[in-house]
């Protein structure tokens, strides 16, 4: 089969902005937590973290689904637990513009407020002891208004979030934020997650096999084919252009309602479509040995129904006004 | 027409969405997608379109599509059909009127960008809140869940500012989210913005916490977003 150029090219921006992966990696045996052992995790998260934020705990009230596990303090504050997953959020009861920061202390020393406050939430002690947590970005949630004669105010700064990576085996563990803590002014926890799919002492790591590395060529080409089926197998663009982000190299965790007995090499690459008017962005997982061993789901499908095709034939159309 | 590419994860988004809000007791109006979705569902009635009966009849309206701003600041769908049109632009949008609507949100890269924002008076005619994007969103297997998290957020309680904005961020990819709306002059304090009085900080879906009173134009006194940047 032959590809288009434009997808041969974007074949050779992922590959060229690839990690430098190893020849070989494991694949890393997981296991699933049981239903008790998320209601524990709930537990444990919100014992933690109501010590830093204050909370009290009596009457606290838990509620259940297949999905998750909700328990309430009577202040509002709650904690989530994804069955799946294990995965775990508490909620600090905070309106969005409570203690806001008087100014942006900077970078450097938000990161040091999120490290710190990762610290006191032991989040190094989750994870096995030869895995990482490591921090690895910081965003801002901040506010502004403008009145109607276009007079800005200075943005405010409403929270900081620092987001962590899980690295085992020396990989980083993509997917969402493996944890984060969000902070309010002077350090105040307004929220946590976790997302780990490897806890301490939890029975994972056997290495299920060790696997040869495809190169970061193939995978790029599989990226590159799956974007020209997105676009409808176009030999060419018109007007439209692809700019890879990036191409990376690691483990992937689906996402915080999905159980997942496995921990296998990818690439996954992010990539922006700019068109003549619009954008879109998509990140795109290619798996990283020749033997897929993750099941990457697909998209899924409407439950609309043909609205033309409607009983009663096409929605009327009302008249203006 | 240029080229776009389709979205792979949309009804993971949007059916994660729909299925929270209806396993708390919330009712669907309706549902379209692909050509069934189209631009007139949020056009104003009176400039040609049917929002009366779909964007603007019911409190909350969930729409993901391709997106972008215009120059002169003004939010872009695009549709799978020309039916109406291939773009909605927000130039057509009134949204609250003597109708319904109280949020819009809109899983769409760039129909949000700052600064242009806050010349959007003409799209909150009681609208409280629009939750978009001030750049990309990201269609992918780490943002699949964002319709179940934007929605259990709103069911448990959460603001619909927080729900949208924690909802849609992974706290990886660069999604940028960002929620806008009116608030009145004492809210705008000269410039010190009151924001306990927005609706920013009061909204949460019905039933679910307070909400704010509809504002006419003529009781808006300034516009006031809160976004995540990474």
């Amino acid at each position: 089969m032959t590809i288009p150029r434009y997808a041969a090219e974007l074949s050779e921006r992922l590959t060229a902005m690839s990690d430098k992966p190893p020849t070989h990696v494991d694949v890393v045996e997981l296991v699933p937590p049981t239903r008790d052992q998320v209601r524990q995790r709930v537990e444990q998260t919100l014992r933690t973290t109501a010590e830093a934020a204050g909370l009290d705990l009596a009457g606290m009230k838990t509620a259940e689904t297949d999905a998750r596990i909700v328990t309430r303090l009577t202040d509002g504050s709650r904690a989530v637990g994804f069955t799946a997953s294990g995965a775990v959020a508490v909620k600090v009861n905070m309106e969005p513009f409570a203690h806001l920061f008087d100014a942006d202390p900077g970078g450097d020393r938000l990161t040091d407020l999120a490290r710190i406050a990762a610290d006191e939430q032991g989040f190094s002690t989750l994870v096995p002891g030869d895995d990482e947590l490591r921090f690895e970005r910081l965003w801002r949630v901040k506010a502004a208004g403008a009145d109607r004669e276009g007079r800005h105010n200075d943005p405010v700064l409403c929270r900081a979030v620092g987001a962590f990576r899980h690295v085992t085996r020396g990989l980083p563990v993509y997917g969402r934020a493996s944890a984060t803590v969000e902070l309010a002014a002077g350090g105040r926890l307004a929220s946590l997650s976790t997302s780990l799919r490897r806890r301490a002492e939890d029975g994972s790591g056997k290495t299920i096999a060790t696997v040869p590395v495809r190169p970061a060529g193939d995978a790029a080409q599989d990226v590159a084919t799956r974007m020209v089926t997105a676009f409808g197998n176009p030999a060419e663009l018109r007007g439209a252009r692809v700019e890879p982000e990036f191409f990376r190299f690691g483990y992937l965790s689906l996402g915080r309602r999905r159980p997942q007995s496995l921990l296998a090499p990818v690439y996954i690459a992010s990539l922006a479509v700019i068109g003549e008017h619009e954008t879109s962005a998509h990140l795109i997982v290619a798996s990283a040995s020749v033997e897929a061993f993750l099941r990457i789901r697909g998209g899924g499908a409407s439950t609309s129904t043909d609205r033309l095709a409607a009983p009663g034939g096409p929605v009327q159309q009302p008249q203006p006004a | 027409m240029a080229l776009a590419a389709d979205l792979t994860y949309t009804f993971n988004r949007s059916n994660g969405f729909d299925r929270e809000l209806r396993n708390a007791g919330h009712a669907r109006s309706f549902y379209f997608s692909d050509q069934s979705c189209w631009s007139n569902d949020l056009k104003d009635t009176g400039f040609g379109g049917d929002d009366r009966n779909f964007a603007d009849k019911v409190d909350l309206f969930w729409i993901e599509t391709h997106g972008s701003q215009n120059s002169s600041g003004q939010a872009s769908l695009l549709y799978d059909t020309p039916r109406n049109d291939w773009r909605g632009v927000s130039s057509g949008w009134q949204l609250g009127e003597d109708f319904n609507a109280e949020w819009v949100m809109a899983y769409s890269c760039k129909t949000a960008q700052l600064p242009g924002i806050a010349n959007w008076w003409n799209v909150f005619q009681g609208l409280h809140l629009y939750c978009g994007a001030w750049e990309n969103m990201y269609d992918g297997i780490t943002t699949d869940e964002c319709g179940e998290d934007v929605g259990d957020n709103l069911t448990d309680g959460d603001t619909v500012s927080e729900s949208w904005i924690d909802g849609v961020s992974d706290w990886w990819v660069d999604n940028h989210p960002i929620v806008v709306g009116p608030g009145t002059s004492a809210a705008w304090n000269g410039g010190n913005i009151q924001w306990h009085l927005t609706a920013i900080n009061i909204d949460h879906l019905w039933g679910h916490g307070s909400v704010s009173s509809d504002l006419a134009p003529a009781q808006q006194g300034c516009m006031v977003w809160r976004w995540a940047e990474g």
